[in-house]
């Protein structure tokens, strides 16, 4: 089911969460809610869900209008950040919990359960109680009794983020495939842009309560609308040099480009570490101040036009700091920017 | 952590020592003192001497029968006030755990009884149970039920104890059950509104087994402290146990030999049987807590 939110408005006391969005959620699809802590993320999540009551704006699931539906009646499964699982029950009980709510014959209630296990992989697990569970098993613990009661859509708070780094790795990739299996919408909150870029099908990026953009992981990596964008996502991220166009040029330390049908302003650049080639007859210089080594590739610090820049190589050329490497651009591959931090198209 | 040694011990045993002896002096003396006189016939409590060692007092005290009539007071007394106090205050808990405006002031209000001297709420209510003027039978006889002697009848005067000692009761465990449903992680309650779960489900299956350990643990509390009942007796009835003794306690009891009948010995042979009788059942409900609350 598509969801839909139109001019959503969500005033605390003092703060305005989430500001006049206006997105759209596709049918069958995993959405990456992305953004800084306080962007109002979380907010927009706990809308859908209903546990917060709009402002002002709507809410339609296809074209049903939500906004003032109790969260009971919407038809959502939602997945709480530290899981919210009751202590007290087993993870059959906590799968069931849903379905005796709703009356459900206990055998029926029993065999949904289970087969809920299989799909996310806990069949062994079913009598243990969620103290003795580990994290990861949890999280498949809390989403099978979200996914068991079949909702419309499947909310996701901060998902992996109580988890850590292997684990993490591995619950995406089973969100993912829970996902596809069960072909529910899905929406996931996260800071982390390395979850929300490896798995989304879509990203709705947020800050300060606005909607930035919303695009595929690629699309939006490639075209980020503004400059908070495009330092948001990547990493490392995204170099920025404060530049100016003048006379329908632009320089990056003595490297000369045109800027066609500009006029003269200031601007920023935004070159990704990635876009980096190692020329040895480039005209720009420059000597390696430090240097991280990641196994496949190297990050070089360098100074373009005395901002500290990174520069992301294969591993092959060897390098040392004070070393002096020449540098040019793949593709003349390069984001610029206006002094108010929007995207210029060139 | 810190490995104990000498020296921390001996710092903090400093600083314990005042509780300690406190505690050593008005506690634990004199809980093997009572011990030791209930064997004795006779017992000069300033001179401490004794003679005729034995059991006889205890032999006394289980046959005689006003103990036997103050074990049976007593153990009616804690069965009903134990469970009728803590069900109304979990509700009254639940309730006032409710989003309402103003809701420190109620739960000051609510915790107002228990800071009150019990001997003044037992004048308040002589009063409330006055067979003439009392507000008690003028609700009832609202309800057409005629005018009930609570203080002076024999039949009621152990209902009378039990009324007020529900009353007396409910403000602690309203607190304590206040503090463990704030306790529990909001969460929880979004997940079963989420999942459609009902208000009594949600009390049955998330509020109550989370709230065990704090149930058991007013359990054991209140059992505790029914079995002890006295200052309850006297703040009714003052310096009697109700008409024909029908409000005669256990504590009562004790109080009533040491004092009334000066008879120290016999005091203490009835208060080694009510600490045997606690330290049984208490016992017992550890056990049994420990069976069942776990998560």
């Amino acid at each position: 089911m598509k969801v839909r939110l139109e001019n959503l408005t969500k005033e605390f006391e003092e703060v305005t969460a989430v500001n006049k969005a206006t997105i759209e959620f596709e049918e069958g699809k995993l959405t990456g809610l992305l953004g800084p802590s306080g962007c109002g993320k979380s907010t927009t999540l706990y809308l859908i869900a209903g546990l917060f009551k709009a402002t002002s704006g709507s809410i339609f699931f296809d074209d049903e209008d939500v906004t003032k539906l109790e969260p009971e009646k919407r038809g959502i499964g939602l997945v709480f950040q530290n899981y919210a699982l009751y202590p007290h029950m087993t993870a059959e009980q906590n799968i069931m919990f849903p379905l005796l709510n709703k009356k459900v014959p206990k055998k029926e209630a029993k065999e949904r359960a289970k087969k809920m296990a299989e799909l996310v992989h806990i069949e062994d697990l079913l009598n243990r109680k969620p103290g003795k569970m580990s994290g990861g098993q949890q999280q498949r613990v809390a989403i099978a009794r979200a996914l068991v009661k079949e909702p419309r859509i499947l909310l996701l708070d901060e998902p992996l983020s109580n988890l850590d780094a292997r684990l993490r790795l591995e619950m995406r990739e089973e969100i993912k495939r829970i996902q596809r299996e069960t072909g529910v919408t899905t929406i996931f909150v996260t800071h982390d842009q390395e979850e929300a870029m490896s798995i989304s099908d879509q990203i709705v990026i947020m800050k300060d309560g606005f909607l930035q953009q919303v695009a595929s992981p690629r699309e939006m990596y490639d075209n980020p609308v503004n400059q908070f964008v495009a330092k948001f996502l990547g990493n490392p991220p995204i170099n920025m040099v404060p530049s100016k166009v003048s006379g329908g040029k632009i320089n990056i330390n003595g490297l000369e480009f045109e800027a066609k049908g500009l006029g003269d302003m200031d601007i920023n650049i935004g070159i990704r570490p990635e876009a980096f080639k190692l020329d040895a007859k480039s005209s720009v210089q420059v000597e390696v101040q430090t240097f991280e080594y990641f196994g496949r590739e190297t990050l070089l610090f360098v100074y373009l036009d005395n901002v500290m820049s990174r520069v992301l190589i294969e591993s092959d050329f060897p390098v040392k700091k004070g070393d002096t490497v020449g540098l040019t651009l793949r593709n003349n591959d390069m984001l610029l920017f206006d002094s108010e931090g929007k995207r210029i198209d060139v | 952590m810190f490995e104990p040694k000498w020296k921390t011990t001996l710092k903090a045993l400093l600083y314990l020592s005042p509780a300690l002896i406190i505690i050593a002096t008005f506690v634990i003396y004199p809980m093997f003192r009572s011990v030791w006189i209930s064997f004795f016939k006779d017992y000069n409590i300033f001179k401490h001497t004794g003679t005729g060692f034995g059991l006889e007092n205890y032999k006394d005290v289980l046959t005689d029968g006003r103990f036997l009539l103050a074990l049976k007071n007593t153990s009616i007394y804690t069965i009903v006030v134990v469970p009728i106090s803590m069900i109304i205050a979990l509700f009254s808990a639940v309730l006032l755990n409710s989003k309402m405006k103003g809701m420190k002031f109620f739960e000051t209000l609510y915790f107002l009884p228990y800071i009150t001297n019990l001997i003044a709420i037992g004048l308040a209510f002589q009063f409330i149970f006055n067979s003439t003027y009392g507000i008690l039978n003028k609700v009832l006889g609202i309800f057409g039920i005629d005018s009930i002697m609570w203080l002076n009848d024999p039949k009621y005067s152990l209902p009378a104890l039990i009324i007020f000692g529900i009353w007396s009761g409910l403000a602690f465990k309203i607190v304590v059950f206040l503090a463990g449903i704030q306790g529990i992680n909001k969460q929880y309650y979004q997940a079963a509104r989420i999942d459609g779960t009902s208000r009594w489900r949600t009390f049955t299956k998330i509020t109550m087994p989370l709230l065990s350990p704090m149930i058991f643990y007013i359990a054991i509390i209140s059992f505790i402290g029914a079995f002890k009942t006295y200052i309850q007796v006297v703040g009714l009835y003052g310096n009697n146990p109700g008409p024909a003794d029908t409000a005669m306690t256990i504590v009562y009891y004790v109080y009533d030999k040491f004092y009334g009948a000066n008879e120290p010995p016999i005091a203490a042979a009835a208060s080694v049987i009510l600490f045997l009788i606690i330290l049984i059942f208490t016992f017992i409900q550890l056990r049994v807590s420990k069976k069942r609350v776990q998560y």
